[in-house]
């Protein structure tokens, strides 16, 4: 698109240097922690990378001596659950915002919006005594609930626009063939919504995968702790006992499953983050 | 479209009750708590002690607050200044017709979709890692070895350290907004302005960063928010470390840290660290409002 930057061709000459200064710096970063996370300690400190071959055994020592195959489990398990989680409630709460007109709607939209500006660290403290008061520390629901309820505002804020958009023809046809709301809903609205509600789960999933806030507060013990979290307590172990290959491959393993979906799906991240945030 | 009163509220009413308890109650409790002495997280309301304004007041006279405070102003000036001058750059090269603006629209983005624990590694264990890390060995091969000695992690540099790592897996985020919103400006007033036979510095001038205005509002407004609830890489690259601490880091340790660290005997209680948590709001409620005020809304429509 044209924005009046047009350059000259020394312009366009030069626009590139920044662009291939990170992509070079990357390419090493990433490049060299890939080739670390199959080295030796020795190695990587000789700076003799792979020296003596390919080193699986930083990768198998993780599942087998450090558990971490449990902690992949835990935050697949958190991911998966709480992306479902939320669209269950947030996509027919968006409905109703983005499609229905109803005394105090506005007044619910300003509720929702209000929620996006309530920074965690405020509402910590009093969620960690309710779930005290429950009984619910030390159990894998905890988080699960709090991702689920902390991001549902986001979700109905997100969607609203998505529903907003769908021809209200597709409701009208319904109802004359006899078919009730819920049915409706899920049957023709829902489907309809997919692109929206995919995009949505996609932002959760790299963002719940990445969590650490409430991880640390609410799931920091060794039965219930996500990826991200055993990997900073591994790290700890690892420089204390000098196992420094060990430390690069447990970081490829909480980077690639987010690696893997970003590279499938980096084009719809990318739009549906520019449109909500220009508007705003 | 109509709906009956009871469809609404089945629709509605799990968003709207999860709202109530997770973002209000919570917010009013802690507003309270901060004026109230408790001993314990567990703590029922009948052992809180009220107590008025003197958690403030503590906070206020805490020297280690007070540091955290210091820090995380600085966090929100220098890292601000470094991801918004890249992530501007990065935006205008991407609106300038160079190739593949995609591929380097993912590329930029992608250190924001990678784990705060991971990067926090790869740049402690690596970048500035004094053994074999990236920069030693690039400033060793161009002779530099006053830069290639550097103690990149120690008290002296860990701060700024940090603020560099930090910013790198931020920019892309910003940059993918301002691109946006440079993206949107019409082309038409280019065109205007090309046949009126303006430079491309008066175009970017008196078209791009004007119009821009709404965006950059945006952006500041998030970055603060980011900023003023820094938190993660205090935990994941600073380590405990006091250089680092913000006061977001400092209620962490004080309410829910698991002791053992220097600070503890300072006394403490959680109405204390609900009062930080108050601050923190108003603080980014206050700079918010001024950020408004210094990029007053756009009256121009286009």
């Amino acid at each position: 698109m044209n924005t009046g930057t047009s350059k000259t061709t020394r312009g366009s000459w030069l626009a590139y240097i920044p662009l291939y200064a990170w992509l070079i710096f990357s390419v090493i970063l990433f490049g060299w922690v890939i080739l670390a996370s199959l080295s030796t300690t020795r190695e990587i400190f000789t700076n003799s990378l792979l020296g003596s071959g390919i080193h699986w055994s930083n990768y198998t020592g993780l599942f087998k001596d450090q558990g971490m195959g449990r902690y992949f489990l835990n935050s697949i398990v958190y991911t998966v659950v709480s992306c479902v989680g939320i669209v269950v409630v947030a996509a027919p709460a968006a409905y109703i915002m983005g499609r229905v007109r109803f005394r105090g709607s506005r007044w619910v939209g300003t509720m929702f919006m209000s929620a996006l500006a309530i920074p965690s660290i405020l509402i910590t403290i009093p969620l960690f005594s309710i779930f005290v008061e429950l009984k619910l520390t030390g159990s894998i629901i905890t988080l699960i609930i709090v991702y689920v309820c902390t991001n549902v505002p986001f979700g109905v804020f997100f969607l609203t626009g998505f529903f907003s958009s769908i021809p209200k023809e597709f409701e009208e046809s319904a109802s004359m063939d006899g078919s009730g709301p819920i049915k409706t809903f899920v049957s023709i609205i829902l489907p309809i919504a997919q692109p929206g509600i995919i995009t949505l789960s996609i932002f959760n999933f790299l963002g719940i995968w990445n969590e650490y806030f409430y991880a640390l507060i609410f799931a920091n013990d060794p039965s219930t702790r996500t990826l991200a979290l055993s990997l900073q307590s591994i790290v700890y172990g690892f420089a204390n006992t000098g196992n420094y290959g060990g430390i690069f491959a447990a970081c490829m393993i909480v980077f690639l499953p987010s690696f893997i979906v970003y590279m499938l799906v980096s084009k719809r991240i990318i739009a549906g983050l520019t449109v909500g945030a220009v508007k705003g | 479209m109509r709906l009956n009163k009871s469809i609404i509220a089945l629709f509605l009413l799990p968003a709207v009750i999860i709202y109530l308890a997770i973002f209000l109650y919570p917010t009013l409790r802690t507003l309270a708590m901060s004026f109230y002495d408790i001993p314990a997280l567990s703590s029922k309301v009948a052992e809180w002690k009220y107590v008025g304004l003197v958690n403030y007041e503590d906070l206020v006279h805490s020297s280690y607050f007070v540091g955290s405070m210091k820090n995380v102003l600085g966090i929100w000036l220098i890292g601000g200044v470094l991801i918004f001058a890249f992530a501007f750059l990065y935006a205008v090269i991407l609106t300038s017709k160079v190739r593949g603006v995609h591929f380097w629209r993912s590329l930029i983005f992608l250190p924001n979709t990678v784990s705060a624990v991971v990067l926090s590694v790869v740049w402690l264990q690596y970048v500035f890692n004094s053994s074999y890390g990236l920069l030693t060995s690039v400033f060793n091969r161009l002779g530099l070895t006053a830069l290639a000695n550097i103690q990149w992690t120690d008290n002296e540099h860990i701060y700024f350290s940090m603020i560099i790592a930090f910013s790198f897996g931020s920019i892309g985020y910003f940059m993918l907004i301002l691109n946006a919103g440079i993206n949107r400006i019409p082309g038409d007033y280019y065109e205007a302005a090309t046949l009126e036979g303006a430079s491309p510095w008066t175009k970017f001038f008196r078209i791009t960063l004007p119009l821009l205005r709404d965006v950059f509002r945006t952006t500041l407004v998030l970055w603060t928010i980011t900023a003023f609830n820094f938190f993660v890489w205090s935990a994941t690259f600073g380590l405990d470390d006091p250089h680092t601490v913000t006061p977001a880091f400092y209620m962490y340790q004080k309410v829910f840290g698991k002791g053992g660290n220097v600070y503890v005997e300072e006394a403490f209680n959680v109405g204390s660290g609900a009062s930080v948590g108050i601050l923190i709001t108003l603080a980014t409620l206050i700079v918010s409002a001024l950020i408004g005020r210094l990029f007053p809304k756009e009256r121009l429509e286009y």
